[in-house]
């Protein structure tokens, strides 16, 4: 119950929190234009091209992303990253968690808002819904209302809708990870592998699930940022806040009436931004951790305030201070460059010159040196001693590459082993080399040599490599 | 209890699955699934199969841990946290 005794679709959080599954009150979100849905939308739009697009996309006749499990590669356009390059991933999850606090501090939940797939998938499927089965009056009064022929072929209509999308969610998904021309082509032919299948159905599921029915319950009960968002927020961050200053006391009037002479403030009491809200709560009773910060209260209650002649922007993107009184919503841009941005900021530099350096710097040759299991040492021609190693080569590059060979650390040590050597691109392949000393005036045992590899067509790329050779 | 089936389960499964997704990850990327071994014997699934059901066995293992949580939550005396 709000303050004033009004019934809304969401009861109050404790409420709310003791009945899940059970009681909890199905939300119909109503629709609304304005200039934040426009952006809803075009993000909505965008990340979805970019998800259900880029496994089509080719790059040096591969596809151009592809997570290759089975190979152990992933392919990102012109780049192979292999398991040796687990830490560009690591790195890249740290850069994704100092940007969502960075965003978070500067402005709020805009993740949240515009960008989810949680928040995304589910403005989809309730498009869909909203096509199929009306805007929330409608939507209400048909589940309201008697089962019947047109209700059932509505309620089939939408959500055989649904998972056809979640379906094709779901193919796109394994498309990332099994090349998706393949992956088409046996859908086609109705072989796709049992467990590409799975996977497939799995992700289908859980994007129906979630989409479709869980939706809001997810950010309440399942999101852990929506739980540690409070300390990411400080009294100069841009949140969706309700003008009570300026909104109370409430009340209906008619448009030509003269608030002032009621006693009433700017808001009509339409519950407008109560009707529009996807999570089911009362923006005016403050800050609470179920708003995703979508912003649509802000787009219905423009409208409304558009109508009744109001200034727009009872309710609004502003901070603590600024509803406080401490500045004008105007000035927000000159409390942005706070200690906590400014720190959020510098790590995020930090780590994302590091990122790219690092991958630029990144060696396209790898070589592992193993000593041969079967001798220590025997003996060659002209009373030379041989020792046999493996050597593994690693050529990131997707162009065959050529090495040469060489060793150094004792005198006279030659590398036996014909030369160059090609490595196929993008490839791992092992080579035993032989290697060769005068033993005359050598102490017996072992000592420490060095392999030097070089690319014949970069002299810039090379590796070295320690071992160890031994001497009767 | 009944009441609160729905919740728990939500509780065991969901933290569970991210867990599970991230031991997948680094476990994998340390290790080939070609170079391990099933009782003695050299695994001989796809390497699709191995990392399905690897991710599954995680899944599994930590969701015993937060079912276990979850029992120990509930079963202890004059605590409300699970109310």
């Amino acid at each position: 119950m709000s303050p004033d005794g009004r019934a809304t679709p969401a009861a109050g959080a404790e409420e709310v929190e003791a009945s899940l599954y059970e009681v909890r009150q199905q939300i119909y979100p109503r629709a609304v234009t304005g200039w934040f849905a426009w952006w809803r939308v075009a993000l909505v739009v965008l990340t979805q091209l970019v998800f259900y697009g880029t496994p089509w996309l080719t790059w040096n006749d591969r596809q151009a992303v592809l997570f290759d499990l089975v190979s152990r590669k992933f392919y990102i356009f012109g780049m192979v990253l292999w398991p040796q390059d687990f830490i560009f991933l690591t790195l890249l999850l740290i850069i994704s968690a100092y940007s969502l606090f960075l965003f978070t501090a500067i402005a709020g939940r805009l993740w949240c808002g515009y960008a989810c797939p949680q928040t995304v998938y589910t403005e989809i499927f309730m498009w869909i819904e909203r096509r199929i089965e009306g805007d929330r009056m409608q939507r209400m009064r048909l589940d309201q209302g008697p089962a019947s022929f047109r209700k059932f072929g509505l309620k089939a209509l939408k959500h055989g809708t649904w998972i056809a999308l979640a379906l094709w969610t779901g193919f796109t998904f394994v498309g990332y990870f099994t090349p998706i021309t393949t992956l088409a082509a046996s859908f086609a032919a109705w072989t796709l592998g049992p467990w590409e299948t799975f996977w497939i159905f799995f992700y289908a599921f859980a994007t129906y699930g979630n989409a479709g029915w869980m939706r809001e319950q997810v950010c309440k009960y399942m999101c852990p940022y929506a739980r540690f968002q409070s300390v990411r927020f400080d009294p100069d961050t841009l949140v969706i806040t309700y003008d009570t200053q300026r909104g109370d006391p409430r009340g209906a009037r008619g448009r030509k009436a003269d608030p002032k002479a009621l006693g009433l403030g700017d808001c009509v009491d339409c519950n407008i931004c109560v009707q529009v809200c996807p999570t089911g709560i009362d923006i005016r009773k403050g800050m609470q951790y179920e708003c995703i910060g979508c912003a649509a209260c802000i787009d219905g209650c423009n409208q409304v305030m558009d109508k009744m002649g109001y200034p727009r922007g009872l309710i609004r993107y502003s901070t603590e201070n600024a509803i406080a009184g401490q500045y004008a919503d105007s000035d927000f841009r000159r409390h942005v460059f706070r200690p906590r941005v400014l720190v959020y900021a510098a790590l995020l530099c930090i780590l994302v010159v590091a990122f790219i350096g690092g991958l630029l710097l990144r060696s396209p040759l790898k070589v592992d040196v193993l000593r041969d299991r079967g001798a220590l040492m025997r003996d060659a021609p002209g009373g030379q001693i041989e020792n046999v190693y493996r050597l593994q080569f690693i050529n990131t590059d997707e162009v065959a590459r050529r090495y040469t060979i060489g060793v150094e650390g004792l005198p006279g040590l030659r590398v036996m082993t014909p030369q160059p050597i090609e490595v196929p691109p993008a490839t791992t392949q092992a080579f035993p080399v032989s290697v060769r000393v005068d033993p005359e005036g050598l102490a017996p045992g072992s000592h420490p040599i060095m392999f030097l590899v070089n690319d014949i067509d970069r002299p810039e790329v090379g590796a070295r490599e320690k071992s160890r050779f031994y001497v009767r | 209890m009944r009441k609160q089936t729905g919740k728990r389960l939500m509780w065991i499964l969901w933290p569970s699955f991210i867990v599970g997704g991230i031991a997948e990850a680094v476990f994998f990327t340390l290790i080939d699934p070609q170079e391990l071994y099933l009782l003695g014997e050299p695994v001989h699934w796809s390497p699709t199969a191995v990392y399905s059901v690897g991710f599954f066995m995680f899944w599994l293992i930590a969701a015993a841990s937060s079912a276990f949580t979850c029992f120990l939550l509930s079963a202890t005396p004059g605590d409300d946290v699970s109310d």
